[in-house]
Parts: C-alpha cells; structure tokens; sequence
C-alpha cells in the first residue's frame, strides 16, 4: 500500500528475472544454497529497484558482493560493470568502518567521562531518555544497512525507505511461494 | 504574505493535486484555479488527509511517462500521500492534472513541506533569510532545492538564527517520526521517542525475519523445479485457466492485496491446503498481512523487548 505500485512492478520483474538467473547458476541442491541464492537474488532485485537514490540499496548490495560465494550469481544478475561496483563499495566500506569504529570508541570515552562526572548530579529524565534514544539509535544503524555513519534525520530517513522496501519484498516474496505451492498443486493433481 | 489558516479539509471530488501544494500566496494561481475542493492547509497533516485512492491515481498513473530524475523525492511524495486514512471519500476520480504540474508538485510537495508546518504554526515574528521561492504555480521543469528555508518564528519564542535553525532541524526530525510513526501499525498510539523506536526497531527486525523465512520458503517449494518458470503468469493479473478454482481465487486475492494494499479482507482459511500441499508449516496464517509482525504486535513486545535490552 505504502510503495508505489510502480515500484512494486519494478522489483516484482526484477525478482523474477533474478530469480531465474539464480536457478541457471547454481545447480546445487542443498537447501541452504538455495535459500541464499534466493535471498542474494531478491535483495539485489530490491536493491537495484530502488536505484541509486538510496544509500541503503548499496549497502546492501556491497554486503552481499564482499562474499567470495555470490560472486558467480551476483555477476549474472548485475552483469559485470555491476559487480564492478559493488565490489568497489565493498572494499571501500571497510575503510569508513574503521574510522568510524574510531570516532566512535572516542565518542563513548568521551560519555563515558561525562556520565561519570554527572552521576553525582541526579539522573534527570532527560538524561536517561537521551540515553535510551542513543541507544535504539545505535541498534537501528545496526539493523538497518548502510546506516552506519548517518545521523538523525537522514537515519530516519532511511528507516523509512527501508521499512517500505522490506515490506515490498516480504508481499512479494509471499505472492511467490503462494503462487508456486498452487501450482505445484495443481500438477500434482 | 498571508496563507490561509483554514481548518484541516479533505478535499473533495474536484480537489486535486494542486490542493496538496503548499498555499502560499504566490502559488495562489495554481491552488485557486483548482475547481473544487477546499483549499487544505498545506501542513503535514493535510497531506495526509489526502484520500489514498485519489492520491495515488493523481500521482502515480498520470505522472508515470513523466517523472521528474529524481526518483527519490517523488517516492517518498508518493509515501506522503499515501499515508492518508484509507477511507476513499470521493468516488468520482478526477481527471489528473497534466503530468509535468503533477510531477512538479509532486516535487515540491516533499520538498517544502517543512517550510509550510512551520509557516501554518507562526503568528507573528520575522523570516529567516531570504529564500530561494519556488512556490510559484505552474510546472518549472525543475525545481532545484532552494537555497534556504523559509522560517517562521512562533509567538513567544527567540528569533536568533541558531535556534530557529535547530527548531528547524527539530520539526523536520518530528515530521519524520510522524511518517514513520505511520508506517509501522500500532505506533500511533505510542508517545514518546524510546517507546516509538522501539516499536520500529521490533518492526525492522520482524520483516528481516519475514523475508528470510519467506525466501526459505521459496527455495524449498522449488526442489527440482527451475525458479523462473513461472514468469508468464505472475506479473499479469489475469486469471488462469488451468489453477484449480480455488487456489485461482485464493492467488487473485493474494495479488490484489499484493498491488492495492488492501489488507482489510482476511483470506479464507487455505484448509485445503494443508491437506494436499506437504510444505505447508502450520504457521501460515490466514491474514495476507505479515505473518510475524501482526501477531507479535498484537501478543505485545514482551519478548522482543527482552531480546532487546539483552541487545542493549
């Protein structure tokens, strides 16, 4: 309801197809693999639907990409100027992180000191609800991709356009595994 | 430079895009040519006073040739609009306006809708800087993000630069907190920060799940079977002749709640399912909403809340 339906089409071509990218690549017949490749494949349809307008789709993408185990099914699906760059915000990603990582460690030291000088003044209410706040807000950088050094509004934002995202691919994907379990049904019979 | 502090009014049958722009004066032209429909007060609120079925006609199938290159901005317009009550008040459906002011609107919309809550709020007090106006009507191909924002000080309250601009910053970060506030069912009657993030936080975590469990589904319904044989008949929306009656009727349901978003009608109970289908996990429920988030929304947060503070 929330995304348009455009949108919506978009990504419901794009799994498709993805989809049977997937199914030519990978031969193998675990069931994990095949869960994976499912999940590769409908993320990066998500993602590349999206567009680039989206920080969170190239998180994503990355993500995937920086597994030496995709390589062979995200080259088909993105074709290889695509893996290029995913590749590339891979590598690139790692460097971020760790400045990041070191921002933060200072950040926390630095609190942590603060916190210290003010527990002889009392815990005021605003101060424990700051703390709460910072620390969904830390989970919610955790949770969602590619949020990692957004602040505020632009956190939310993201939240945002990921919750519809995800909520796209959860319809879709359930229209799916409906669809095929009928049919298979259906077959049977 | 008076905008209208009428009340909050859906616009009726000939409210049409043009009502969802911004009403100040100077874009007075676009708003007041409108035929019908009250003029709504450009807040946030009257943006999602909107109708939805309105709303996404007039945006999405009228503007889909001619969407601007920002997909972004329209997206999240679209969002906007789409969060309105979902009960359609107008029946007739307007004719759309001319994709290039539907689109440029559709633009300006998101973009100045922090200026115009701030704007609808103020008595009396001075402007910020000058600002770059794009709230002319008419389609200007497009529009680049003006240069400042518009502020009005409230009665009352200081008018130096660093707090009008962290008022700013705070109104958008509020507006933000209501959209989502919207999207995430049972948040609306939460208040307060922690409890709304928390809300959000179980509600990231509940779809992540969804789509790994669904997407585990999907592999396993698929044993020998290649994934893509079915491209034909999922992306069109006509029946086929050769599904049984019922799982016939079940899918068409299935896929218009998929593309309207229409969760108000449960499914019949796929009873018959359980008996044929041998992948069948009991946990498949009869609503077509999710699977994981209503149910744990309606048992309450209990245990993702103590999955969390072990988190935290």
């Amino acid at each position: 309801m929330h995304a348009p339906r455009r949108f919506k089409r978009d990504f419901m071509e794009r799994l498709l197809l993805s989809l049977q990218v997937a199914g030519l690549t990978s031969k193998s017949m675990g069931l994990r693999e095949r869960r994976d490749a499912v999940r590769v494949s409908s993320d990066v349809a998500m993602a590349s639907a999206r567009g680039r307008g989206a920080p969170w789709a190239r998180a994503l993408v990355a993500r995937h990409a920086a597994k030496r185990r995709n390589e062979a099914l995200l080259r088909r699906i993105m074709g290889g100027g695509g893996y290029e760059r995913a590749a590339a915000a891979a590598a690139g990603r790692k460097e971020v992180r760790s400045r990041k990582i070191v921002t933060r460690s200072h950040r926390l030291c630095s609190s942590r000191r603060k916190r210290r000088s003010l527990a002889m003044a009392a815990a005021s209410g605003a101060m424990v609800a700051r703390t709460m706040v910072k620390g969904r807000l830390r989970l919610l950088r955790r949770l969602v991709p590619g949020a990692d050094a957004l602040h505020g509004f632009s956190l939310l934002s993201e939240t945002l356009d990921y919750v519809v995202c995800l909520k796209t691919q959860a319809a879709a994907a359930r229209l799916q595994t409906c669809m095929r379990c009928v049919r298979g049904v259906n077959e049977k019979l | 430079m008076r905008h209208p502090s009428s009340p909050l009014e859906v616009p009726g049958a000939g409210g049409e895009i043009q009502a969802l722009v911004p009403v100040a004066s100077a874009s007075g032209s676009a708003a007041r040519s409108s035929s019908g429909g009250g003029r709504s007060g450009g807040s946030f609120t009257a943006l999602l006073g909107l109708p939805t079925s309105q709303a996404m006609e007039l945006l999405l199938p009228a503007a889909a040739p001619a969407f601007p290159a920002d997909p972004d901005l329209v997206d999240r317009a679209a969002r906007f609009s789409a969060f309105a009550s979902p009960s359609p008040s107008s029946p007739s459906p307007t004719p759309p306006p001319p994709p290039s002011s539907s689109a440029a609107a559709a633009k300006r919309k998101a973009d100045p809708a922090n200026r115009v809550s701030k704007s609808k709020a103020a008595k009396k007090g001075k402007t910020a800087a000058a600002s770059g106006e794009d709230k002319d009507g008419g389609g200007d191909g497009d529009d680049e993000k003006p240069a400042y924002v518009h502020v009005r000080a409230r009665r009352g309250q200081a008018t130096d630069s660093h707090s009008l601009a962290e008022r700013a910053r705070r109104e958008k970060i509020n507006a933000r907190m209501e959209l989502l506030k919207e999207l995430v069912p049972g948040c609306s009657k939460v208040s307060g920060t922690v409890l709304v993030l928390d809300e959000i936080i179980n509600h990231v975590q509940s779809l992540q799940r969804q789509v790994e469990y669904l997407s585990m589904r999907l592999a396993a319904v698929n044993p020998r079977v290649d994934f893509g044989g079915l491209d034909n008949f999922l992306t069109t929306e006509v029946t086929w002749p050769d599904m049984g009656i019922n799982g016939a009727r079940h899918l068409m349901q299935l896929q218009q709640h998929f593309w309207h978003g229409d969760l108000a009608h449960p499914l019949q109970p796929p009873s018959q399912w359980e008996k044929r289908a041998d992948t069948h996990p009991p946990v498949f429920s009869n609503s077509s909403s999710s699977l994981f988030g209503y149910d744990l929304a309606s048992s309450g947060a209990q245990p993702q809340t103590g999955k969390l503070k072990t988190e935290l």
